[in-house]
């Protein structure tokens, strides 16, 4: 059954993004924790489209690598804008 | 110019075979022709300012004029000579050099060129549009390029003509790595590919993340300037939003430029000494390096800008590190000469010429790379010495030396190695004069259009001197192009004795259409080249189907578009009408099955075994849109990380955009995203049924999910939330309308899937179209699944 | 008298350092790349097919073709000679950034602001002025540089300082005039039509005649 991947992985992406929702909803955990676990269930959920909707098999080892290298390249972005944010004043570094 | 293999008995008049060709060879000379023609326009407008410059004070071109001359000057020399003059000679060599008949997808590279030579068209119109085009310097900083500092629509023109370039150049990437990968003839292994060729695959590696990427920062310009949204102008994102996503694309693209002049320096070395090359595992480890290394470089160009110490000092030490490989690739270069025959010919001269002005400009980068010695040198003539050292010494002389070197393969005459001595000196000379002494005016401002103090004046002069100089030499180098066309004695196949190094040189002057009449060439783990003889199957029947219409009539419409937007309406509805005709011709094509690629089965794979071309072309495209969405995303992260100093509240969950209907969408996408992949899995098995209900169904949510999005907009119109009310507003509007239009681009492929699996063209799937769609599909998924928590939940 | 410390000093005496290590890679490299093609040039147009090392020019990989001792000289030779370069950059810029480095317990701030197409200092006490700041020699200034529309570049080239002046933030740097006399200042960042005219102008006067305008 080729298809039971994808339906099981479609009915756990459902399932997170219900999680995600009533978590935000209710507003029961500490905000710094639920934003970790939303964003923990997006990355989970995106994982699985990956895997099981993208290829309905695993990738090859060319299209992994070129996926990990994307991700790769984003991190220092990520790092380098939130490094910047020292808004409204640059405090000269003193020792 | 020569027709390559366009010579076929009985074909098409020359004109239309020019048109509509997607011949690589004839694409490669259209290419060439059209980024010299791009060349000669830039390089005028670098003499009318250098000729300002050359005294204090002088009075021939006025500030408006110069910013606009030096801002087209930048531009076009990086985006439209130096990156498609590589791609010339790549779409003409790199097939050659690999072992393949053509392109994979030779229909895409006639339109990468046809969509390059739009823009290019475009781009120059805005020169004549009312108020004059982009004058904000080529890197376009912000606010100045925003539409309250400069109103005029050339400069919108110039952005849209922008993202055409960087569609055309993103398709041209995908075409060259899905062939550069499963193209190969047997045993042409990665790193048995001639230098030139695994330099253009390093080259689009950078490429295909480092278009998207610039992509990005040119999206949200392209809305504030049209939409009103507030990217730049806001406290939250501001100048420094642009500087970063700008430079994030903008140092890779140094390489871009760079490294296929570099490597075609390697292999006229290699040939010119008949030596292999020296340490070829470790030249391209060392390329491979630098291509990663490109990317955690841009911050140098950030030093003076006041972002964090640490930060800078992270930059200052990747940016030195990244000389080390680029060392390694010149000692080698050198080293491979040790002990062999070395002949001295033109394009050997320019090859040395080139690699001795790369290792001035790498030199002189060393002192940029320092976070303090960048304090004297930001901003200044040093700068600009420096990088054209490496850019038109390193990348464009080295081009110089390949176009010299493979000119008797494309035209199957020969050239005066007389002119081209007396070209290499003159060229020398000039170049010399024009950049070396920017060095000296390391105080003097750069993009002025006219200076004050006395004491620049001189050394000034002697540039301008320098840049005319350098401008004849280009002049003899185009006479002499011209008379080896006109006079030139026929060239031989191999006119460099470079048989055993490359398989080009095995080949007739000029190739023939489908480049290797001897058999499917195939490579000995000891390098000895054999041809596989295919069994009375001649390559020539397959002349007629390889033309199409469809690429140049995208063309034309894009054109006709991106004038008529700025500048005529009904124009745009033509334009409008073009491109659509053109669409569907190229769909209907496509289901009539008339247009045949030939394409090998046997060759070198690795390491996409497992895909197919057009899974891994899609692949490609999805991943390479990793770099369009990213830097977005974490633009959006800056904006809110910034928010909470600046004092502006970004709405809370439920606030502006409702929970209910964002969860309600996730569900619908993911539903379809499920559709999709089994109308995939079910074409596979051949039920043809099953495969239409669940495309039908995949259109049904798609277009349910964009109807909810549509509400959404009205809603939030009705609301009085607009692109520009605030910096949170803006980033929801552009990434779900980024998110929106690609949905859209599905929605609209689907009814033709539709049709052509109802027609059982996916029977058993033997064609790719679901597959592909099933994964652009699931790209589409994933970026709503971190669209969904950026907005309705955090 | 024990000299007083300025930021183009610091700035030159890293410049020659690098220089000299630039010229000395570049004149080795050069000096290789000449030998190497004078010794192994040839004259005779056709090298005769059967030369021993044409069997070593192929495609592919040549197996006996390199090792690993030439690189690994390269790279760890590069990476030691960064090493020195980066730190004495490191120490250099920590002192152009930071005024405490000056040696001046209470140097004068003054606030820069960048417009299309001026400069305006800004006093302590609120005085003002469009395009020039008098400032006495031997006393370390402090800029607090900003922009009031667009991206400018405030820089000194004479007292090699530069930071960008963006508007919504502030950037900072130092320097001290030990002469007097008049010094250029510039926007080195494109800023429309009038780039190439924003400069102003850098007075340095006695610290005498510098109080009496100050309090006037």
């Amino acid at each position: 059954m080729a298809e039971l991947g994808p339906v099981i992985a479609f009915a756990v992406v459902v399932a997170l993004a219900l999680f995600q929702a009533s978590a935000v909803i209710l507003g029961v955990l500490d905000p710094q924790l639920m934003t970790g676990l939303v964003l923990a269930a997006s990355f989970a959920q995106a994982s699985l489209v990956y895997v099981f909707m993208m290829h309905a098999r695993y990738a090859s080892k060319g299209v992994l690598l070129l996926t990990i290298t994307a991700l790769l390249l984003l991190i220092p972005l990520f790092l380098a804008l939130l490094y910047s944010v020292e808004l409204p004043i640059h405090v000269p570094r003193s020792r | 110019m020569s027709h390559g293999g366009n010579e076929h008995v009985g074909g098409p008049n020359p004109l239309i075979s020019w048109l509509f060709t997607t011949n690589h060879k004839n694409v490669g000379v259209l290419y060439l022709v059209t980024s010299l023609y791009f060349l000669v326009v830039a390089g005028v407008l670098a003499l009318t300012f250098r000729l300002q410059l050359s005294e204090p004070n002088n009075v021939i071109l006025g500030p408006d004029a110069y910013n606009r001359a030096m801002t087209l000057h930048g531009l076009f020399m990086l985006l439209w000579v130096t990156t498609p003059l590589g791609a010339a000679l790549a779409n003409y060599f790199v097939p050659i050099q690999i072992g393949a008949k053509d392109m994979a997808f030779p229909r895409l590279n006639a339109l990468s060129y046809w969509l390059y030579l739009s823009s290019g068209i475009v781009a120059l119109s805005s020169f004549f549009a009312p108020g004059g085009t982009a004058d904000w310097g080529w890197y376009t900083y912000q606010p100045l390029a925003s539409l309250r500092y400069s109103p005029q629509i050339g400069g919108s023109m110039m952005a849209f003509a922008l993202l055409l370039l960087l569609a055309s150049t993103t398709v041209g990437t995908v075409n060259f790595i899905v062939t550069i990968f499963r193209l190969r003839a047997p045993g042409m292994k990665i790193l048995n590919l001639p230098l030139f060729s695994l330099g253009w695959l390093a080259t689009n590696l950078i490429l295909l993340w480092a278009f998207p990427a610039f992509m990005a920062p040119l999206i949200l310009l392209v809305t504030d300037r049209l939409l009103g949204t507030v990217f730049y102008t806001s406290a939250e994102g501001g100048p420094l939003l642009w500087a970063h996503l700008f430079w994030f694309f903008g140092h890779p693209e140094v390489y871009i430029l760079l490294i296929p002049g570099l490597m075609a320096v390697g292999d006229i070395i290699a040939v010119s000494g008949r030596r292999a090359v020296y340490a070829k595992p470790a030249v391209w480890v060392a390329l491979l390096v630098a291509s990663f290394q490109s990317w955690v470089v841009w911050a140098h160009h950030m030093f003076q800008s006041g972002i964090h110490t640490g930060l800078r000092e992270a930059f200052n030490i990747t940016t030195e590190l990244i000389s080390i490989p680029f060392a390694v690739i010149v000692i080698a270069f050198l080293l491979t000469l040790v002990g062999g025959r070395i002949r001295i010919t033109t394009p050997m001269l320019f090859a040395l010429g080139s690699l001795a002005l790369f290792i001035i400009g790498g030199a002189s980068g060393v002192f940029n790379s320092s976070v303090a010695l960048n304090i004297g040198l930001h901003g200044t003539f040093w700068v600009v010495g420096h990088f054209h050292y490496t850019i038109v010494g390193g990348g464009i002389t080295g081009l110089v030396a390949a176009i010299y070197y493979f000119w008797p393969k494309m035209t199957g005459r020969l050239f005066s190695e007389t002119l081209g001595k007396i070209h290499f000196v003159v060229h020398m000379v000039g170049f010399n004069l024009l950049y070396f002494p920017m060095h000296m005016l390391f105080d003097m401002p750069r993009r002025v259009y006219t200076y004050v103090v006395e004491a620049w004046g001189p050394v000034n002069m002697v540039i301008t001197i320098g840049a005319f100089t350098f401008a004849a030499a280009w002049a003899l180098f185009f006479a002499i192009l011209f008379h080896s066309l006109a006079r030139g004695s026929k060239a031989p196949d191999d006119p460099w004795d470079a048989a055993p190094y490359s398989l080009e040189w095995n080949i007739p002057s000029p190739p023939p259409e489908f480049n290797f009449p001897h058999g499917i060439p195939s490579l000995s783990p000891t390098g000895k080249i054999s041809w596989i003889t295919t069994n009375g199957a001649s390559p020539s029947e397959h002349s007629h189907p390889h033309l199409s219409p469809w690429p140049f009539i995208v063309s034309v419409g894009t054109s006709l578009i991106g004038v008529g937007l700025f500048m005529s309406p009904p124009m745009t509805v033509l334009g409008l009408a073009a491109f659509v005709a053109a669409i569907v011709g190229w769909a209907y094509d496509d289901l009539k099955d008339r247009f045949k690629v030939v394409i090998e089965a046997i060759g070198e794979k690795w390491p996409f075994e497992r895909d197919n071309n057009f899974s891994l072309g899609m692949w490609t495209l999805v991943i390479g849109e990793v770099a369009l969405v990213g830097p977005i995303f974490s633009g959006y992260v800056f904006a809110r990380a910034n928010s909470l100093l600046t004092g502006f509240r970004w709405p809370a969950p439920g606030e502006v955009h409702p929970i209910e209907l964002g969860l309600l969408n996730t569900i619908i996408l993911t539903t379809s995203g499920l559709t999709a992949t089994l109308a995939y899995l079910a074409s596979k098995k051949g039920e043809r049924g099953r495969t239409v209900l669940s495309l039908t169904a995949t259109l049904a949510l798609g277009l349910a999910f964009l109807g909810i999005k549509a509400f959404e907009w009205w809603e939030l119109h009705a609301h009085g939330i607009t692109f520009g009310t605030d910096i949170a507003s803006s980033f929801y509007y552009v990434l779900t309308g980024i998110h929106a239009s690609h949905l859209l681009a599905g929605v609209l492929v689907l009814p033709y899937l539709i049709l052509k699996a109802h027609k059982g063209g996916y029977d058993g799937g033997k064609a790719p179209g679901i597959e592909m769609f099933a994964i652009y599909w699931g790209f589409v998924d994933i970026v709503w699944l971190f669209i969904f928590p950026s907005f309705y939940l955090l | 008298m024990v000299e007083l410390l300025t930021t183009e000093t610091i700035w030159y005496s890293l410049f020659w350092f690098y220089l000299m290590a630039a010229v000395t890679i570049s004149a080795l490299v050069f000096g290789f790349m000449t030998f190497v093609v004078l010794r192994y040039r040839t004259k005779s147009r056709n090298p005769a097919p059967s030369d021993p090392i044409d069997e070593d020019f192929r495609l592919g990989v040549s197996p006996k073709r390199g090792g690993v001792i030439p690189v690994l000289v390269i790279v760890g030779g590069l990476a030691v000679l960064f090493f020195g370069l980066t730190l004495s950059t490191f120490h250099a810029n920590e002192v152009m950034e930071d005024v405490s480095h000056s040696g001046d317990p209470a140097p004068l701030k003054i606030r820069v602001e960048g417009y299309q197409w001026g400069w305006i200092f800004v006093y302590p006490n609120g005085k003002k002025l469009d395009g020039e700041l008098i400032v006495p020699v031997g006393k370390a200034v402090q800029l607090e540089i900003t922009s009031r529309d667009v991206y400018h570049a405030f820089k000194a080239p004479d007292f090699k300082i530069m930071k960008d002046a963006i508007p919504g933030r502030l950037n900072y740097a130092w320097f001290r005039a030990v002469e007097e006399g008049e010094y250029h200042v510039q926007c080195y960042e494109l800023c429309g039509v009038g780039h190439a005219r924003m400069i102003a102008k850098i007075k340095a006067v006695d610290p005498g005649t510098f109080q009496n305008w100050y309090t006037s």
